[in-house]
């Protein structure tokens, strides 16, 4: 945010977002075109959960993401004279460069150095073509320069993890260098996504404009198992492409009402991370993982992608930040719970109605916060197909190749792993989780009980009526505090009622 | 790894002081400063405190107990807020927050909201060992008459406490006391911005204010009571008075000179006594209760004169008076507002409690009682399709000033034969409206319930009712967004409504804040002149009206000043229901005390929007739309010498977002509701016939999920002819196949049937008020339709009469809020008829969790092949019963017609062997509605 911006009372800190999402997976993970267009038709469909800005034309931000469509790079890389390696033996990058062109060479320069630092080497960029006919002037006043970056796999790396781990660490370190040294503030050089598998195409756009924008995703040689979608509804009407979804790892329907503390402890904790799969100097460069000015969304997803990239599954992460209705739930499975009650220790929810659909690129899936506050839609096909939304009907389907229709339940959980082949139940998926480490044995060894601790070394003395009489007069209590607060709470064991408001908010402007 | 309860008892605490499981200690640092008055005391203190903090947690210590035990004369001490929050920040900044966890031992620490706001700044836990001693020390002397001992009431204190925080945290939207810990939902008003980044980091606070110094010398003034050393101590605790005015209390502005002044003015037709009354309210220059108080005007235009001015005629219906339910104040108190306003040409507000259809009749001598603002809140208390059609506006309460993310209760003594009958719900039984909106949880869910009501009278403005709070302006951008032609910004202070004393004196803002937060937000989004902007909250006086103008506001609400007029005198009793005055009360003996008029009321509206011409005279303004938002014409009072609030900085409430150029300043065109490609107006042709001439219809049409609230038009239609009675059963049926958009049915009316083949989204069924829906899935389907969903959350929410049938499932919270329709369906999710206060449910499969929680009416039947129902019911407010005589009859007839209607082969299999089937059926029946039933019949007997 500009200085301008933050003039007077407003705050971009109080922004929230909402929306439409959705998703059309092949279970097989069959890669289609057609699986493109119908993730744009649900997107289309979705129209009016998303919102328009002070103008018809210039959307809240909608985007897809898709498994990436090596034959058509291939083939329009060739174009520039550039071969490709096999699919997985690259990345590739979708990059929001600042419009001014000189900005994007020095960008350039400092992402090639990032880049080299970590031993990547840099295939070619790839121009985006746009359509921009139908884009509103607010949009168009801020729309970035978009191309695709394409990143070998070092030889030295077998493992494709370890790869997208790379990619991680170039993305975030890139970034934090980018934005901080050309100039005073950020350029606004932004990574929609950086990744061997998936790719998001997204912007500052209404629902229907997302196919026209991007002529690529109406070719035919685009393909991918799924098409997973996102419609947004913000709070205010200043233009941000960045800030449209999918991100990289998840769509996200809800808002997170504990934001602040999350990143408080996050931040909190950051100078003591360590983890196996990053050197002590990735992890420097990764820092800080959350940037300011992003949506409480955004934030959520870097989240993710720190906590899946550093070793835990997907759906283990979502398990963690938003976890299920575990304490006091009598009817939960033991191992759950234990489960749910070690990470406790540790990750405190981010917390609030949230509806996610997340993917990885072989796994794709959604979960729903513990109080099912968002809806969650979906329906199984007899050709394979799952669609997932935040309504249904979002697709026409012929009614008879209908196998299932359901709804995801409050803190249940919903993947399709498109390289077995299969739906993955909430309870098949918990279960395998919670068993892999004896998370039960792990509390009763290191858990302390409040009530099987040791009688005190000194027991409390009362205050004599004297004592307590000086301490109230020191702590401020009134007669009032006393007779109409403290007793009727310890009498009947509930907060005392009143009416006809207060004028008495402001302590500090009242005198004594 | 230690979980504890946030509120610990002094032996626990003693616990945790010397726990020592090898890798696991405690360490107590003392919070204290020198009591010297010197500058840079305080910040000493809090210094050594953190850097002892540091060391400890390095030294291997896995908790911190701050203690302000240890003062003396000479040592005053920390206030623990400060001292947690200071501690918290400073141990995050050197990135070892995450190794330690924080306890208060605190002396300063005793209602709800002062844990909630440890726990929010970082807090593991808290002993409040002087509330516990307090209430130890009370018992002793008999200052508690209670038969529990103190052991007993030190518990229920504490749990007093822990249900509060539980409150608090789901108002905020926050589940889990871990997720509230740090969270820091809170807005600082009157602290600096040195204080605020150092040790409350990332909170915001905008008008500046106290430091360190000025913060020690306030608490130095008390801990002087404590320990002075020269005059004799003092002998007793200070008054308080915050919550009910007191002779030695604090000072409120309505106070019984103010009352006596307005009263009398009013009454006798004086102007100049209702300007001694405004000059009191008005002048704060000794007493600064207002944050408008500290306001000046400062001219930027010449002066004109008043004649100049518009007319006060073309200033009326610029005001609205408050939203008070017919419930939690009287008869003749509500419908003497209402009649006042619509002789004026203002507006009027139903309330949250619904309208007794009478009123829409006009009265002999032309008067008017029906309210133009129907107010749509969380319980939707008689919101009918006829209740809607008869507004001019129709206000969704988000939130309410005096307690923001908070339900109302009516207790239930004010729940008379009337009301009960005005609420769709049994008298005697006392009502609690549900929290939140069940179908808002998110910016896009309000602007479908927008979408709704535009449907359901498309002639009413649709008005959305915010509460001033850091953060409204972007909300009010969003709601805007969403398509509302008025966003109203409440200000914390008002109400008649009951709620607790912690929310009372410590949620919400004034709304000069809110205001201007708003109005610079929706400026800065091109959005302003889309949307009327309203501020409402204790509204005294013209001044009061010019400075809310000048903040952004071209409409106003008064409530309190308006009940002042009709009589109240401020005896806060109105959650009592004995007020002396006959205006909060539902006594019938009470009510003959009630002494308002009309005239009264109206004389007021001319007083206040005289003074009001008198400002816009003198600050050069011919119209309030010139005058709306030009903040420049108004600065900081110069006068304010007082050392606590000399160093507020109101620059920003006061700052005046550059408009851009077309960028208009009030509200100038109106919102595109996108009513044009609704599937509702091919509906409408089709059933033109039965409207105009009760023909039956019947038609079918092909319907998707962007087909939004279907049948809702065609309804209003039917409702404007034919009002509350609707059509005869039948007269329209319309039938669908393919998948329906959200609010499916919404607010249908008597003699329309909507038949679905297919699916539906959220909301079926919404408001429903008499219409029959059916829905099944598609023919072809070949999946078992009972284990399938067909329907989605929030379906029939507030129900208020009809029927419907569904063949499947459908999802969370099903039929909350119903108070009278009937419906069958094959399971449901979570959440299911809570707080329901009539009709019928047959659940004809598995329920979720929560079922029936605050459910205080009506009845349901669980279908429990599995035999588990018991665990997942709420029982806390119902019985578990099994079906009578008349309940099997009702049932066969229930289950007959779904079958029938839908093809259900659940019911079939039921109704094939009714007698064996019928003892898998749990009757839920709420224990009040039981009694009240049962008190009926007696009273039918004995009548007999």
């Amino acid at each position: 945010m500009t200085k301008k911006e933050q003039l007077g009372l407003y705050d971009p800190a109080y922004e929230h977002d909402a929306c439409g999402i959705g998703f059309v997976a092949n279970i097989k993970g069959v890669k289609s075109h057609q699986n493109v267009i119908d993730g744009l038709t649900i997107l289309e469909n979705m129209e009016h959960r998303g919102a328009c800005g002070c103008e018809i034309n210039t959307g809240d931000g909608a985007g897809i993401m898709i498994q990436i469509p090596h034959e058509f790079f291939f083939d329009e890389l060739l174009q520039q004279g550039i071969h490709l390696p096999d699919l997985n033996e690259y990345g590739v990058g979708f990059i929001f460069f600042p419009s001014d062109t000189s900005m994007v060479t020095a960008c350039k320069e400092i992402f090639a150095r990032a880049a080299e630092k970590l031993g990547i080497e840099i295939i070619g960029y790839r121009k985006v073509p746009v359509n921009r006919d139908t884009i509103g002037p607010s949009a168009l006043s801020v729309e970035p320069r978009m191309e695709q970056v394409f990143l070998k796999k070092p030889d030295h790396i077998s493992d494709p993890e370890d790869f997208e781990r790379k990619l991680f660490v170039l993305k975030n370190y890139a970034s934090h260098t980018i934005n901080n040294s050309i100039k005073k503030e950020a350029i606004g050089f932004y990574m929609a996504s950086l990744s061997q598998r998936v790719l998001v195409y997204k912007g500052q756009l209404t629902s229907h404009q997302v196919r026209e924008y991007f002529p690529d995703l109406s070719d035919k040689r685009v393909v991918s198992a799924f098409g997973l979608v996102h419609s947004r509804f913000a709070t205010n009407t200043f233009p941000s492409w960045k800030l449209a979804q999918p991100f990289r790892y998840i769509a996200h329907n809800g808002e997170i009402n504990t934001l602040q503390g999350n990143l408080n402890w996050l931040r909190s904790n950051e100078s003591s991370f360590f983890s196996p799969y990053f050197s002590k100097e990735e992890l420097e460069m990764i820092l800080p993982v959350v940037t300011a000015g992003q949506s409480d969304s955004a934030c959520l997803d870097n989240m993710i992608e720190l906590l899946t990239l550093s070793g835990r599954s997907l759906p283990h992460v979502m398990m963690m930040l938003i976890p299920e209705a575990w304490d006091g739930n009598e009817l939960m499975d033991p191992v759950k719970k234990a489960f749910y009650e070690f990470h406790a220790a540790f990750m405190e929810p981010w917390d609030g109605p949230a509806s996610i659909s997340f993917t990885n690129g072989k796994i794709i899936g959604a979960t729903l916060d513990r109080n099912g506050l968002r809806p969650s839609r979906y329906c199984v096909t007899n050709d394979d197909r799952v669609i997932m939304a935040s309504e249904t009907g979002v697709l026409p389907l012929d009614p008879s190749t209908i196998i299932e229709k359901g709804r995801l339940q409050p803190g249940k959980m919903f993947v399709v792993d498109m390289e077995a082949g299969k739906i993955i139940s909430d309870t098949d998926l918990k279960q395998n989780i919670c068993a892999q480490q004896p998370y039960a044995d792990w509390l009763n060894k290191y858990k302390i009980r409040l009530e099987e601790l040791p009688e005190p070394r000194i027991q409390f003395t009362h205050l004599e009526h004297d004592q307590i009489f000086k301490y109230q007069k020191a702590f401020g209590y009134t007669k009032e505090d006393l007779e109409n607060i403290i007793t009727p709470m310890a009498t009947d064991g509930k907060e005392p009622i009143g009416s006809m408001g207060s004028y008495f908010k402001q302590p500090r402007i009242r005198e004594n | 790894m230690v979980r504890w309860d946030p509120i610990l008892n002094n032996h626990e605490l003693e616990k945790i002081r010397s726990i020592d499981t090898g890798v696991f200690q405690a360490k107590t640092l003392q919070c204290y400063f020198r009591a010297d008055g010197k500058e840079g005391s305080l910040k000493k203190g809090l210094d050594r405190l953190c850097r002892y903090a540091v060391d400890a947690v390095e030294d291997g210590f896995e908790v911190i107990v701050l203690t302000d035990r240890s003062i003396d004369s000479e040592h005053a001490a920390i206030p623990t807020l400060l001292a947690c929050a200071s501690v918290h920040h400073h141990l995050i900044r050197k990135g070892l927050r995450g190794k330690v966890g924080i306890i208060v031992e605190g002396g300063d620490v005793w209602e709800v909201h002062h844990y909630a706001c440890l726990i929010g700044f970082g807090a593991t836990a808290i002993n409040p060992y002087m509330a516990l001693s307090t209430i130890r020390d009370m018992k002793l002397h008999d200052k508690i008459k209670s038969e529990y001992d103190s052991e007993k009431l030190k518990k229920n204190y504490i749990k007093a406490v822990n249900e509060g925080l539980y409150k608090v945290f789901s108002k905020m939207g926050i589940s889990t006391l871990q997720s509230y810990q740090g969270a820091q939902i809170f807005e600082i008003i009157g602290i600096n911005k040195e204080v605020v980044n150092r040790h409350f980091t990332g909170v915001t606070s905008r008008i500046d204010g106290m430091g360190l110094d000025e913060i020690a010398k306030e608490i130095l003034a008390k801990h002087e009571l404590a320990f002075a050393k020269k005059s004799s101590p003092v002998d007793r605790l200070t008054e308080g008075g915050v919550y009910q005015w007191k002779r030695r209390g604090e000072f409120h502005l309505f106070n019984p000179q103010t009352i006596h002044l307005l009263q009398h003015s009013t009454k006798m037709n004086d102007y100049p006594s209702f300007k001694k009354y405004s000059k009191l309210v008005n002048d704060q220059t000794q007493k600064a209760c207002t944050l408008r108080g500290l306001f000046d005007f400062k001219p930027t235009r010449p002066s004109i004169s008043i004649d100049e001015v518009e007319p006060a005629s073309a200033i009326y219906k610029r005001f609205a008076t408050g939203a008070m339910s017919f419930g939690s104040i009287s008869w003749e108190a509500h419908t003497t507002l209402a009649i006042a306003m619509n002789r004026l040409g203002g507006k009027s507000n139903t309330g949250e409690g619904g309208e007794d259809e009478i009123r829409y009749q006009k009265l002999p001598n032309g008067d008017s009682m029906r309210s133009s603002i129907k107010q749509v809140a969380s319980a939707r208390f008689g919101v009918t399709s006829y209740y809607l059609a008869e507004a001019d506006e129709l206000q969704i309460k988000m939130a309410q000033g005096a307690k923001p993310g908070e339900g109302g209760q009516l207790p239930g003594d004010k729940v008379d034969d009337w009301i009960g009958k005005t609420r769709h719900a049994t008298p005697g039984v006392g009502l609690i409206s549900p929290p939140p909106h069940h179908d808002i949880y998110s910016i896009e869910d309000l602007s479908q319930l927008i979408f709704d009501l535009k449907n359901a009278n498309r002639a009413a403005r649709i008005n959305v009712k915010l509460v001033s709070k850091a953060g409204v302006g972007t909300i009010a951008a969003g709601v805007t967004k969403a398509k509302a032609d008025v966003v109203l910004i409440a200000g914390f202070d008002g109400g008649t409504g009951a709620s607790p004393l912690s929310s009372i004196k410590h949620a919400g803002l004034p709304w000069e804040l809110g205001l201007a937060e708003t109005h610079q937000t929706l400026v800065k989004n091109k959005l302003r002149s889309r949307v009327v902007v309203q501020a409402d909250g204790q509204m005294k006086t013209g001044r009061d009206i010019a400075i809310a103008t000048l903040l952004g506001a071209e409409e106003w609400g008064v409530a309190t000043a308006a009940l002042i007029v009709e009589g109240c005198i401020m005896m806060r009793k109105c959650h009592m229901n004995t007020c002396p005055v006959g205006v909060a009360t539902q006594d019938p003996e009470l009510r003959k005390h009630f002494k308002g008029d009309p005239d009264h009321v109206v004389r007021f509206f001319e007083f206040i929007t005289e003074e009001l011409r008198e400002i816009m005279a003198e600050l050069g303004y011919r119209t309030i739309n010139e005058m709306v938002g030009q903040v420049d014409a108004l600065t900081m009072r110069d006068n304010i010498n007082h050392w606590k609030y000399k160093n507020l900085d109101l620059s920003d409430v006061l700052y005046k977002e550059p408009a851009e150029a077309g960028v208009g300043l009030y509200q100038t065109e109106a919102q595109d509701h996108l009513m044009s490609e609704v599937l509702d107006w091919q509906l409408l042709a089709a059933a033109k016939p039965a409207i105009d001439k009760k023909e039956k219809v019947k038609a079918s049409f092909p319907i998707k999920n962007t087909d939004r609230t279907t049948g809702t038009i065609v309804s209003n239609e039917i409702t404007k002819v034919y009002k509350a009675e609707g059509l005869p059963e039948d007269t329209i049926h319309f039938n669908f196949k393919g998948t329906a958009g959200q609010s499916f049915g919404a607010f249908n009316t008597k003699g329309v049937t909507l038949e679905l083949e297919g699916d539906a989204n959220d909301y079926f069924g919404k408001g429903l008020s008499g219409a029959q829906l059916i829905v099944y899935p598609d023919k072809k389907a070949s999946f078992i339709p009972e284990e399938n969903i067909i329907i989605g959350n929030v379906a029939l929410y507030g129900a208020t009469s009809g029927i419907a049938y569904i063949r499947g499932k459908a999802g969370e919270r099903f039929a909350v809020r119903n108070s009278g329709a009937s419906v069958v369906v094959e399971g449901i999710g979570d959440h299911g008829c809570e707080y329901m206060t009539g009709g019928v449910a047959v659940i004809l499969g598995k329920t979720g969790r929560n079922f029936a929680a605050g459910m205080s009416g009506g009845i349901a039947f669980v279908y429990d092949v599995a035999n588990n129902f018991e665990v997942l019911c709420n029982k806390e407010m119902v019985e578990l019963e099994a079906p009578d005589k008349e309940d099997e009859a009702l049932l066969k007839k229930l289950i007959q017609a779904h079958f029938d209607k839908t093809g259900s082969a659940v019911a079939k299999f039921i109704l094939a062997d009714f007698e064996n089937q019928l003892k898998q059926f749990v009757k839920v029946f709420p224990s009040d509605y039981k009694k009240a039933l049962q008190k009926q019949k007696s009273k039918l007997v004995v009548t007999k």
